[in-house]
């Protein structure tokens, strides 16, 4: 007995002896108001978005073509002594040389002139086409979201209806009524270009009205145009761009396709697809005509599918595959 | 299945019957007369106007209409005064057709092939190579497609015939240019979904119960890839058809696109609307059709709707 209290002791003495402190419970090594700082400056979304859209290649590509484009489309008709619709019927389907760059057509224009012209048609109607039917496309599908019930349902089913006719058929009907000529088509397109977009972005606000901070903000008093403007379609606007990016393509295409079946854009005007409707009547004996707004029009659609592409993956990660 | 069956059949016929009244306010926003063209005597366009009713008022001018419709009557052309509109589409429509089904097919074999390639070697030069093809014939115009094709093949090479719709030789390259696009198309989309469905835990299932490997792919993840595809049959139809008229032209078939193109060009206002109204209403069926066939084939959009 006298022997294990002897050893309790010892062992109490022991504990004592290495007595801690607070100090001995603190990391080594480590400062913790240091690790409470942010070393490196925050990112913001958008930075994010473009430092990924920056890795990738072909969207960078992209970048670069349509820079290219949308410069030349501004200056190339300056750059040559010639205007797009001067004809010099002395030098007529001149091949490409040092006095005609992209050579002449059948009435002696120059193509580098015409080319650059119609590229900055091709180009205004894509991005003014783009812009309003996106416009166009929040507004109704943000009301249409928003608002719900009957007045939803008549609105989608609007959509749903005007949807199931052709898109070039009713683009083509309009034209027969309007006329052809650049407002026309830009007419045309609009009106039967923004119920995708109506259809996409209410599908985004009816997924949005059930999320936390959009409960939040109607506790708050918020009013529904307040929490259209500032809480959902900021919400979106990644989408939006993407789908506005998408756009300008297709409303190029389409331009390029009526111009060439010669119900688009009329001569003396051009645009891409005007330029490549000429083209092919003389391709036999100057496949040039043809090949020049070709390479140029498919270059522009290129470079804008590689950027459409390139946005949605850096915009929206989940999407990416 | 019954309801939603009946549901998407009301909505194509209200679909068709606003299509034939936004038709029927358009020509009568038309400027001038359409029967005014200096070759008709006064008794013969009193005559035409008796027959499209254009005496009477309005209200009873749309009833006409719509019961001429409704005999299937689209009326006769203006530039080819003695054809009914309907003999045209019926003999310009079967080439239309043909070309388009042939573009389909092209484009279904062709795309899917890329799309499940791409997605099997995910990352790889051929996923490359199916990618750049896919974003190629999504960025290259149909036209630009077949004007070029046409020149290297029929006038350099001289391999295929420059145009006209006879033997299959001729059909190569118009159904090539036409189906490029929609190719690239279901290419990427088929590529997307695979490798959704590669993702799916019943994939890991079937591989931890010893599937081979082609089982997996071809009875898993081709077949549940394939369904959405059905989803995009209606505008993909849409976009074929539409398509054909710069295809058409190109290549001098003698479709009903070229007659469209040459009727809205001529202003040849009772065929451009006839051929409107037909290519519509068509349209509206097959995406009718595609619509069912859903419906049969994936229960779940007939439960939801």
């Amino acid at each position: 007995m006298a022997e294990e209290k002897l050893e309790q002791e010892a062992a109490v003495q022991k504990m004592e002896d290495i007595a801690l402190t607070p100090q001995d419970f603190e990391v080594v090594g480590i400062n913790l108001a240091e690790g409470q700082t942010v070393s490196r400056p925050s990112v913001s979304y958008w930075q994010d978005a473009w430092r990924r859209l920056k890795k990738n290649k072909t969207a960078m590509l992209g970048i670069f073509i349509i820079l290219i484009v949308c410069i030349m489309a501004i200056v190339g008709p300056f750059m040559v002594p010639y205007t797009y619709n001067g004809n010099d019927l002395m030098h007529i389907n001149q091949s490409p040389d040092g006095e005609h760059w992209f050579g002449t057509d059948q009435l002696g224009r120059d193509i580098w002139a015409r080319v650059w012209q119609g590229s900055r048609v091709s180009l205004a109607i894509g991005v003014l086409v783009a812009l309003l039917q996106c416009s166009i496309g929040v507004i109704i599908g943000g009301i249409s979201g928003m608002l719900g019930g009957k007045i939803d349902m008549f609105i989608m089913r609007v959509v749903d209806i005007l949807n199931s006719i052709p898109y070039l058929i009713f683009v083509i009907l309009i034209m027969v009524v309007v006329g052809t000529g650049i407002f026309p088509l830009v007419l045309a397109f609009v009106i039967t270009g923004w119920l995708s977009m109506a259809r996409l972005v209410r599908g985004q606000i009816l997924q949005l009205r059930e999320q936390e901070y959009v409960l939040a903000a109607t506790t708050l008093g918020a009013s529904k145009t307040r929490l259209l403007l500032r809480h959902m379609i900021p919400n979106i606007i990644s989408i939006l761009i993407v789908q506005l990016t998408m756009a300008i393509p297709s409303a190029i295409f389409s331009e390029a396709f009526l111009s060439f079946i010669g119900l688009g854009i009329q001569p003396p005007m051009t645009s891409l697809g005007q330029l490549s409707r000429t083209g092919s009547e003389m391709m036999k004996v100057y496949p040039y005509q043809l090949i020049i707004p070709s390479i140029v029009i498919s270059l522009t659609m290129l470079s804008l599918n590689l950027l459409g592409d390139g946005l949605r993956d850096a915009l929206d990660p989940r999407m990416r595959q | 299945m019954l309801k939603y069956v009946g549901k998407r059949i009301i909505i194509s016929i209200i679909t068709i019957w606003v299509l034939i009244t936004i038709v029927f306010v358009l020509v009568r926003l038309l400027p001038g007369d359409p029967f005014q063209d200096g070759k008709l005597t006064q008794e013969t366009i009193d005559r035409m106007k008796a027959y499209y009713g254009l005496d009477k008022s309005l209200p009873e001018q749309y009833v006409g209409f719509m019961k001429n419709m409704l005999h299937g009557d689209l009326g006769y052309s203006l530039k080819y005064n003695s054809r009914k509109v309907n003999t045209i589409i019926g003999t310009a429509f079967p080439y239309s057709a043909d070309l388009g089904l042939r573009a389909l097919f092209f484009a279904l074999i062709a795309g899917l092939f890329l799309g499940i390639v791409a997605a099997l070697n995910r990352g790889k030069t051929l996923d490359y190579i199916s990618m750049v093809i896919a974003v190629i014939g999504i960025s290259v115009p149909s036209f630009v497609v077949g004007t070029i094709l046409q020149y290297f093949f029929s006038v350099k090479l001289g391999i295929l015939p420059v145009a006209k719709w006879e033997s299959f030789a001729h059909t190569i390259l118009p159904s090539f240019a036409l189906g490029l696009y929609t190719m690239a198309l279901l290419a990427r989309m088929m590529r997307a979904n695979m490798l959704d469905v590669i993702g799916m835990d019943y994939v890991k299932t079937a591989k931890s119960k010893g599937l081979s490997t082609f089982q997996i792919i071809t009875k898993h993840e081709i077949r549940n890839s394939i369904l959405p595809i059905i989803t995009i049959l209606g505008p993909t139809i849409a976009g074929l058809l539409t398509g054909g008229f710069v295809i058409e032209q190109i290549f001098a078939i003698p479709g009903l696109g070229r007659y469209y193109v040459l009727a809205v060009q001529n202003l040849d206002y009772s065929m451009t609307l006839g051929i409107t109204i037909f290519y519509g209403s068509f349209l509206v069926v097959m995406n009718l059709l595609v619509d069912i066939a859903y419906g049969f084939i994936d229960p779940r959009i007939r439960v939801e709707k």
